[in-house]
């Protein structure tokens, strides 16, 4: 069948035409404009707020690392050090699990602590309604406004009997549907390309006119997105239009829709992969460490068999006698031996918990492919650099940051630390500056998204499946009529 | 006489129309799903206290045997094992209970270090929330309501049968209460259904917090259905009032929590959690480069009766040791107070404007009600650190006195007590402002529709 385009274009024109007719387009963009914006300037602000304390603290925290004085390193060690999780960049437009994770954690040695003092956990409930922010507004929202104004796109012209006026024009149901689907997206292009240059244009300004290219290619891949989604929703709304008998019928259709994909089926699917997937709680978690720890001996016991060997071993390779004429301080060297086991261990089971939590997570992932708000959802949260994995990536980074720092005062404990009188002594201070800062790197824009294939994949696969259903949707026997 | 006639007919239409019966079997499916869903996350908390006992047994047993030597160093290992019991109506609503921690585990050592330890918990799971009871309530039964009464007045001035009914010699205003009312008590009968089936599934105790879940629930609905009232009364298309009353909901069970939560988070930001962090740390590890002397005497302002043992200045003792620790509390004091506080204020804040926004009042009605809101977090973390206090004075005596480890009665180790199972449920006021709104609203309604019915 050959398409005529210029049909295409003068339903989706006329379309235009209707919308802009009525005061409702007027009405929702200044709404829109509203809220958009507002939403855009808090969220900013709390975000900036949050980061501010953590990078003051991140600062004290190093100040004071250097003000130590002279001390043995097992106290340095032991004094540890805190990482703050700085929220990232894009944050403000979808905060994502951001406030729902720790932001403190403090690193010492021989244990590795839980991160604490989520935005959650200082609210009473009310987080628990949603997040404002853009993503919000724009997931949420936006398709309840592209269902209303594609509601009627078809059933509209049938009830009033133009329907088989058009189709008997020489204009083919295949260019009415799509004239319709791209009249409506042109609008709400039209409404909010501009909101969303602005909103970004003053996220710019506020943010002093820095700008990384990392930001800009996750602005970009987000503003693409939200283009795929908002799509689908205006295939979504002209397809059950195009099966209405009438307009009502279709507008209760879309809003029964929204209300079971957008409001009950999330909580319900992320519900269900927690509970097909049941994790361990911290004291079970706790146990398991202490338990595969034993297994590996327990370094503060000189009579456990596994650092007897130890003990055995690196006496045979110095050819000495006693610990104490070996050329290192023995009791660093163990420790140093003991952190490694157990980070290993925790690590194992750190990163099976993880993996864990991942699997729960892919419940609502699968579940987006039938679901075009859960693959956004999933799909902006990674973009913008606020997931789960985001979450992970900065426990790894003070996972690593801790052991270097344990291991690296380890050593200076084996090696600068006579044996004899070993508690008594002390290392200058002029070594606290030799240790690194803890900056937490971001992931760049293609790790985030690397770890999200899933999300990108229903994004397009949605796009897919709105560009089949609006080509090949069968016309419905107007016999109803 | 025509009245009962009537109203048989209207309750025989009402029920015997498919949307109706197609959207209460989905809201009872719903309510099943919740209460499920509710049981499952409040089972798996149980599970895992259940296993305590056994856990801290074993934990003690080992330890035991790994420190035998030294009494001062196995009470660095040893773990004391403290519990927020859920209560029996924490399934109904699941509120913060899986934000915050259940199960805090302390040691002898600084209490400031330890008593934030958050439960490893996926936030992902977190950031969706629960399908529990509370939600199907505040969300989705408004839905239906709305589902219901949209297209009450507007349905048959569409329809053309309003002329008809404009004959009958009941008057129209009575034929709107009347029908309101059928939906009403339809309404009510799904809520009390759900309620009363959670508390026969979940085992939620039936006493006086079964009336004040009902009463909770029933002034909430009796508010949507007054907010449905006054939109209907303007009698405009029933698209109109499906489309404003989804507005309306989405305003107070979406944007209004969101952004007053963005103010209140904005205007009191908790940035003393980091400083209690940072204090207690310093306060505890500054005393290592100090002389002993220094720290003892700060330690005795609060305990004098261990001045008469001497702590050696110029060896390791244990006694200055746990001192040391207790020092890391003494001097993040104030920044803790000054959490706790800011913790109160925004609960307090919350709770205020709550009494303007009827979603957020149910919420945190339904939350307080289950014990599991920020106060009963915050009463739980009171009631570790009053253990951990009886936890340290029961030692101390046995440190300074240098005991052996076999000298100590470990039966007689202070237990952690928190009653999560409180009868004293507060009354649940915030229902007067739901009230309060509904009145008004149908005030408002019943006179525009009287106005609007003249104009027809």
């Amino acid at each position: 069948m050959i398409m005529n385009f210029s049909n295409i274009k003068r339903i989706a024109y006329q379309e235009w035409r209707n919308a802009f007719r009525t005061k409702v387009v007027y009405i929702s963009a200044i709404v829109l404009g509203i809220a958009l914006l507002s939403a855009l300037i808090i969220s900013w602000q709390n975000a900036k707020t949050l980061n501010n304390e953590r990078e003051k603290y991140q600062d004290l925290v190093r100040t004071n690392w250097l003000e130590q004085p002279d001390r043995h390193p097992h106290r340095a060690s032991h004094y540890g050090y805190l990482a703050f999780r700085p929220k990232s960049a894009l944050s403000f437009f979808d905060s994502g699990v951001d406030s729902f994770a720790g932001t403190s954690i403090f690193l010492e040695p021989h244990r590795q602590n839980t991160v604490n003092f989520s935005e959650a956990q200082h609210s009473n409930g009310l987080l628990r309604f949603g997040e404002l922010n853009l993503a919000l507004i724009l997931q949420l929202l936006v398709p309840l406004l592209i269902f209303f104004l594609g509601f009627s796109a078809i059933s509209g012209e049938r009830e009033s009997g133009i329907l088989a006026i058009i189709l008997s024009q020489g204009t083919s149901w295949r260019e009415l549907l799509l004239g319709k689907t791209i009249g409506i997206l042109s609008i709400i292009f039209a409404l909010l390309l501009p909101l969303l240059l602005i909103s970004f244009a003053l996220w710019f300004v506020l943010n002093d006119f820095r700008l990384s290219s990392d930001s800009v290619l996750r602005i970009g891949v987000l503003i693409v997105g939200y283009g795929f989604y908002f799509s689908v929703c205006a295939a979504i709304a002209v397809v059950v239009s195009s099966f209405q008998k009438t307009s009502k019928s279709s507008l209760i259709t879309l809003i029964v829709i929204w209300i079971l994909f957008w409001i009950a089926m999330p909580r319900a699917m992320q519900n269900l992969g927690a509970s097909v997937y049941p994790t361990v709680s911290k004291s079970q978690f706790d146990k398991l460490l202490e338990d595969d720890l034993a297994k590996e001996g327990d370094s503060h016991n000189a009579e456990d068999p596994k650092f007897i060997e130890l003990k055995k071993e690196t006496l045979a390779k110095y050819k000495v006698n006693d610990v104490k004429d070996l050329p290192f301080n023995y009791g660093g060297f163990v420790m140093s031996k003991a952190e490694a086991i157990s980070s290993t261990i925790f690590r194992k089971h750190y990163g099976e918990l993880l993996e864990k939590f991942r699997s729960q997570n892919r419940i609502t992932e699968l579940a987006s492919l039938l679901n075009p708000y859960l693959a956004v959802r999933n799909f902006s949260m990674a973009t913008a650099g606020s997931d789960f994995s985001a979450y992970e990536n900065f426990q790894w980074q003070a996972e690593d940051f801790r052991f270097n720092m344990v291991q690296k005062l380890n050593d200076l404990h084996t090696n600068e630390i006579e044996s004899a009188n070993d508690r008594t002594q002390k290392i200058s201070d002029e070594n606290w500056e030799e240790f690194p800062q803890f900056n937490y790197r971001e992931p760049t824009a293609f790790e985030s998204l690397s770890k999200q294939s899933l999300a990108i994949f229903s994004m397009i696969f949605w796009l897919f499946v709105a560009c089949l259903a609006v080509w090949f949707l069968p016309r419905k026997a107007e016999t109803r009529v | 006489m025509i009245l009962s006639k009537f109203l048989k007919l209207e309750i025989k239409n009402f029920l015997s129309d498919k949307t109706v019966i197609f959207a209460v079997l989905c809201l009872l499916l719903a309510g099943c799903y919740a209460m499920f869903q509710g049981k499952n996350v409040i089972e798996k908390q149980k599970d895992i206290i259940a296993q305590m006992p056994k856990f801290q047994a074993e934990h003690l047993e080992k330890q035991l045997k790994l420190h035998k030597d030294d009494f001062g160093d196995l009470l660095y290992y040893l773990q004391f094992n403290t519990i927020n019991q859920p209560s029996s109506w924490a399934a109904f609503s699941i509120g913060q209970r899986d934000v915050n921690p259940y199960n805090i585990k302390v040691k002898m050592l600084t209490l400031e270090g330890q008593i934030y330890d958050s439960e490893m918990s996926n936030p992902t799971n977190l950031l969706y929330g629960n399908f529990d009871l509370a939600f199907v309530i505040v969300f989705l039964l408004p839905l239906l309501i709305i589902a219901f009464c949209h297209n009450l007045i507007s349905a048959e001035q569409e329809n053309g049968i309003w002329n008809l009914l404009r004959s009958q010699p009941v008057s129209l205003v009575t034929i709107i209460g009347w029908r309101l009312l059928i939906r009403f008590v339809t309404v009510l009968l799904i809520v009390f259904t759900l309620i009363t089936a959670s508390c026969f599934y979940l085992e939620s105790l039936f006493d006086i917090r079964f009336i004040y879940a009902l009463l909770i629930a029933f002034s909430y609905l009796i508010f949507w259905f007054a907010l449905t009232a006054f939109i209907i009364s303007f009698i405009k298309s029933s698209t109109f009032n499906a489309l404003s009353l989804l507005g309306v909901w989405i305003f107070l069970t979406i944007l209004a929590p969101a952004l007053l939560n963005l103010v209140i988070s904005n205007a009191l930001p908790v940035s003393e959690s980091f400083e209690v962090t940072v204090k207690q740390r310093e306060g505890y590890h500054q005393k290592w480069d100090k002389s002993k002397a220094e720290t003892m005497l700060k330690f005795y302002e609060k305990y004098p009766e261990y001045r008469v043992f001497t702590i050696p200045e110029d060896k390791f003792s244990w006694g200055w040791y746990y001192a040391m620790q207790q020092m890391g509390d003494e001097e993040s004091a104030t920044s803790t107070a000054n959490y706790l506080e800011k913790l109160n204020l925004r609960n307090s804040w919350t709770n205020r404007t709550a009494l303007f926004f009827p979603t957020i009042q149910a919420q945190l009605s339904f939350n307080s009600l289950a014990k599991n809101d920020l106060q009963n977090h915050l009463e739980y973390l009171d009631s570790v650190r009053n253990y951990h206090k009886s936890i340290r004075e029961f030692f101390y005596p046995s440190i300074f006195k240098n005991s052996k480890v076999e000298e100590i009665e470990w039966t007689k180790i202070p237990q952690h007590k928190f009653i999560g199972e409180r009868k004293d449920v507060e009354f649940p006021t915030a229902i007067f402002a739901c009230l309060a709104f509904a009145f008004l609203l149908l005030a408002v309604a019943r006179q525009i529709i009287v106005v609007n019915l003249k104009h027809l």
